[in-house]
C-alpha cells in the first residue's frame, strides 16, 4: 500500500513539473538576443537542478516584430521537439544537474533532454538574460537588457519577473490548468 | 515600325503584368493568412502590454507567476471565438473548460499554434 500510496506520488510529481510550452512574443521594433533556462520548478535548499538553457546558439535572437500576430514568434514546446518545429531551434542545450556537473552539452535529440524523462520532467521554463539591438546597426538599445525570472522559479527571489525601461518592456508569467503550465514571455 | 513599338510595349506591359503577379504571391505570409480569430486571439496577447493593462502594483505583490484574473478576462472574448470558429459548440466549450479562463485560454493557444504550423507548412509546400 505504502509502495503503491509513493508511485502515486512519483507519478503526480513527475506531472506535475512536466516542463510545458514556451511562447516569446517580441513585439518591438528591436531584436531579442538571448538565452533562455530552465530550471527545477521546486527549487529545495537553494538548489536550482537540473538547469536547461540554450548552448547553440547562444544567444537565440527572435528579430523585430516577431510574434503571434505575424506568426513568427519562438515556441518552444519541449526539448526535443521544438527542434523539427521551432523557428528558432536550440541543437545543443546545456544541462547542469549538480554543482559539479556542470553544463554538459546535449544535442536536442539526446535521451538525457527526451520528453518524459527526469531531466524534463523536472524543469519547467525559469527565466531569461537578454539584449536588445537596432536591428538596422546592431548596436544594443540602451538600458535595454534585463534578467528576468518566472516568480517562484530558483533565481526569482533576487530577480524579477518584469522590466521596464525607457525603449520598451518586459515581463514572464504562466497560465497553468490542470497540469498544463503554458509560460509566456512577452517583450513589448 | 509603328507597329513594332506597339508590340515591345505590349510585351513590356505583359511582363511587368507578370512580375506584379509574382510579387504578389511571394507576399503571402503567415500574417496574411491567418483566421480573424487568430488574428484577434494574438492582438489580445498583445494588448496586455497597454499601460491600463499592465499590472497594478496590488497584481505585482501576489505570490504568483499566474496571470492575474483581471489580465486573463482580457484574453477569455477572443480565446472563445478562436475554439468556436473550430466547429466547437458554446455547450461543449462549457463542459470542456467548466468556465474555466485559464482552461479557455490554454485550449484557444493550442488551436492558434496547430493552425499557425498548418499555414507556415502550407506556405513551405507552395514556395
Amino acid at each position: 500500500m505504502k509502495k503503491f500510496l509513493s508511485t502515486i506520488g512519483i507519478c503526480a510529481a513527475a506531472i506535475a513539473y512536466a516542463q510545458g510550452t514556451l511562447i516569446l512574443n517580441n513585439y518591438s521594433s528591436y531584436d531579442f538576443n538571448g538565452y533562455i533556462y530552465a530550471a527545477n520548478p521546486a527549487p529545495s535548499g537553494g538548489n536550482c537542478y537540473p538547469i536547461v538553457s540554450n548552448g547553440t546558439p547562444d544567444p537565440i535572437v527572435v528579430p523585430a516584430n516577431s510574434n503571434t500576430i505575424t506568426g513568427t514568434q519562438l515556441e518552444f514546446t519541449n526539448y526535443k521537439i521544438q527542434y523539427t518545429n521551432s523557428l528558432y531551434p536550440v541543437s545543443t542545450w546545456l544541462v547542469s544537474t549538480s554543482a559539479t556537473n556542470q553544463s554538459i552539452p546535449r544535442p536536442w535529440d539526446h535521451p538525457a533532454v527526451t520528453p518524459g524523462g527526469t531531466v524534463s520532467n523536472n524543469t519547467r521554463w525559469a527565466g531569461s538574460k537578454f539584449f536588445m539591438t537596432d536591428p538596422a546597426t546592431g548596436a544594443s538599445v540602451p538600458l535595454f537588457n534585463a534578467n528576468i525570472a518566472v516568480f517562484g522559479s530558483c533565481n526569482s527571489s533576487f530577480i524579477p519577473d518584469s522590466f521596464v525601461c525607457p525603449s520598451g518592456s518586459a515581463e514572464m508569467f504562466t497560465i497553468s490548468s490542470g497540469t498544463t503550465v503554458t509560460t509566456y514571455f512577452e517583450i513589448y | 515600325m509603328k507597329k513594332h513599338f506597339l508590340l515591345a510595349a505590349l510585351a513590356v506591359l505583359s511582363l511587368s503584368t507578370v512580375s506584379c503577379n509574382n510579387e504578389s504571391a511571394a507576399v503571402n505570409t503567415v500574417e496574411s493568412m491567418k483566421t480573424p480569430e487568430m488574428d484577434n486571439f494574438s492582438k489580445a496577447f498583445k494588448s496586455l502590454g497597454d499601460p491600463q493593462n499592465r499590472p497594478t502594483e496590488e497584481e505585482k505583490k501576489r505570490n504568483t507567476s499566474e496571470l492575474s484574473d483581471r489580465r486573463k478576462a482580457l484574453l477569455v472574448p477572443a480565446s472563445k471565438a478562436l475554439i468556436l470558429s473550430t466547429g466547437v459548440t458554446e455547450s461543449e466549450l462549457t463542459r470542456k473548460t467548466n468556465g474555466d479562463m485559464s482552461a479557455i485560454i490554454i485550449w484557444a493557444t493550442e488551436i492558434y499554434s496547430k493552425k499557425n504550423a498548418e499555414i507556415r507548412n502550407k506556405i513551405k509546400t507552395e514556395n
